[in-house]
């Protein structure tokens, strides 16, 4: 038997089975379920374990990966103790500190426990008291309570050490790559990567996790400059992932290692893994999206979290929650001053392009049977052309009722425009009936 | 000196029916109960619609396709009913210009 025979190929029920396995996997890596934090802390340690690494001894679970991102950057800072946090870093900080101080004294044992706080205390009391005497037992316990805090945070930081992101996920999928390669055909590797890691890909990936990780980069306080993406994406690393799982569940062997990491997809949000701690967070709990799987919600968020972090988009284009909350009208002066022209062409679309359009300088560019064609220049941007056409049946009262469509730019005739509208030239359009 | 005969086309409201000659090879039929539907209102819930006595839809690259029997009617409950002549169409979508973006489609 030759080496090429050996290899696996996919039966034709395998092929029809990737459709539902993309479906299945475009699920997970949508998915708002509750966080399975159990499952998830197995998964992770399963991860450390596959890249030969000590599962880490502190864990620490936040809301949002802007959450988990802003607790790296406090970890990764000069800060001998965070003072002067803005309220977001500050809920973060509390959620974290809270979690990692019972971890810190299991680590360190009781007895160093004990003897560090009486060093703390001592030195506290005498410091206090040297300055204001016995009766400030107050400031004493303050003072005890914020030394011992430094003495932990220096300690979580010295502790938690350098990212294991290479070991846990890159070089555990290359070697597994690696490793498969030989035993999988050609033809094989690609049906899998175009029928089901490429949609999955572009529903989770894409159209979701991209912009979260624009809007993190962009929105995430005083902190910025120190993001850091040593992070594994948890759900939104469903494409990747259903590459080797359906390899798995068809029996090939040799993507063990990668189990952890598969569960974890299956299980949370994104997480951070260092040698001795790992940051996981919550997956969202509410995705908008519309039927081309575009981040779209004309009521709120596209993408929010239990912490209330999120943001919002009109069919895939990222803008300010104003332009979707309306809290006051949009007027044509806030469609002129707004410089984003992305943003600008919702604004229009949400203010009504007719009336937009009847608001500002329109040209009429041709008439013909077929309707109007007009042109409004914007300031930087394509003008707009539209054409305006007349239903071909009355409505119920009679009144036949008419609509614009906008068409591309370069139309020139209104008969042009319609055909353009579906798909046609100027010549092939000549309905021989129209109703 | 002839012009090359053009497909004939049908419109109702924001769907074309355009003629073609054949079915191509390998195109997959759409089951669908008693009425193939080509195309919903977003709003209305209002469809252009066929009876399948008279007409049977495939799928081909993306494409949707009808094969048509003598006595089709393509109906809606706000335009003209349309009789269709026995043959093979492509069944279009209008659609909208969007800057920048995949063309989006018009429902009515």
């Amino acid at each position: 038997m030759s080496l090429t025979e050996e290899r696996v190929q996919l039966t034709p029920k395998q092929v029809k089975q990737l459709e539902t396995v993309a479906t299945h996997w475009k699920n997970t890596g949508l998915s708002t379920a509750k966080t399975d934090r159990a499952a998830a802390e197995a998964a992770m340690q399963d991860a450390y374990r596959a890249a030969g690494l000590k599962p880490p001894r502190i864990v620490v679970w936040l809301k949002s990966p802007r959450a988990g991102a802003t607790a790296v950057r406090l970890l990764k800072s000069d800060l001998e103790w965070p003072h002067n946090l803005d309220p977001m870093q500050r809920s973060v900080w509390d959620e974290f500190w809270q979690q990692c101080l019972p971890q810190i004294q299991s680590i360190v044992g009781a007895e160093r426990w004990a003897a560090v706080r009486k060093e703390h205390r001592q030195e506290a009391e005498k410091r206090v008291l040297d300055t204001y005497g016995h009766y400030l037992e107050k400031r004493v316990k303050e003072r005890f309570a914020e030394s011992t805090g430094i003495w932990i945070w220096k300690h979580i930081r010295k502790l938690y050490g350098a990212s294991m992101l290479q070991e846990i996920r890159v070089d555990v999928e290359e070697k597994t790559k690696t490793n498969l390669k030989p035993a999988i055909s050609q033809e094989a590797f690609d049906q899998i990567y175009q029928q089901l890691v490429v949609p999955v890909t572009q529903q989770t990936w894409s159209s979701v996790a991209e912009p979260l990780r624009a809007m993190m980069t962009i929105n995430n306080g005083s902190l910025i400059g120190r993001q850091t993406w040593e992070c594994g994406f948890g759900s939104h690393d469903a494409g990747w992932v259903s590459h080797y799982d359906f390899l798995r569940t068809i029996g090939v062997k040799g993507t063990e290692s990668l189990d952890g990491i598969t569960k974890l997809t299956k299980s949370c949000g994104w997480w951070w893994p260092y040698k001795d701690l790992c940051i996981l967070t919550e997956r969202p709990v509410s995705v908008k999206r519309d039927n081309r799987g575009r981040l779209h919600n004309e009521k709120g968020m596209v993408v929010r979290y239990a912490d209330n972090w999120g943001f919002y988009a009109w069919h895939g284009v990222i803008v300010p929650d104003d332009v979707i909350m309306l809290k006051e009208p949009i007027t044509i002066e806030r469609i002129a001053a707004e410089r984003n022209v992305e943003v600008r062409r919702v604004l229009i679309e949400r203010f009504g392009l007719d009336d937009y359009l009847k608001n500002g300088k329109v040209i009429k560019i041709h008439k013909d049977s077929c309707g109007t064609l007009w042109r409004m220049d914007v300031e930087g941007d394509e003008p707009i052309m539209v054409v305006q056409v007349v239903n071909s049946t009355a409505e119920p009262d009679g009144i036949f009722k008419e609509y614009f469509l906008r068409v591309p730019p370069n139309i020139v005739r209104a008969k042009q425009a319609v055909a353009w509208t579906f798909g046609l030239s100027e010549d092939e359009y000549v309905p021989l009936v129209e109703t | 000196m002839f012009k090359t005969p053009k497909r004939k086309i049908y419109r109702q409201g924001d769907v074309l029916i355009q003629q073609i000659e054949k079915l191509p090879q390998g195109c997959n039929l759409v089951e669908w109960e008693d009425r193939v539907i080509l195309a919903y209102g977003e709003v209305t819930g209002h469809a252009h619609a066929i009876s399948t006595n008279y007409a049977k839809m495939y799928t081909w690259e993306g494409d949707r396709l009808l094969e048509i029997k003598p006595g089709a009617k393509l109906v809606h409950e706000e335009h003209g009913t349309i009789m269709l002549p026995e043959g093979f169409y492509k069944v279009i979508q209008q659609r909208e210009y969007v800057p920048e973006a995949p063309p989006r489609d018009v429902l009515d």
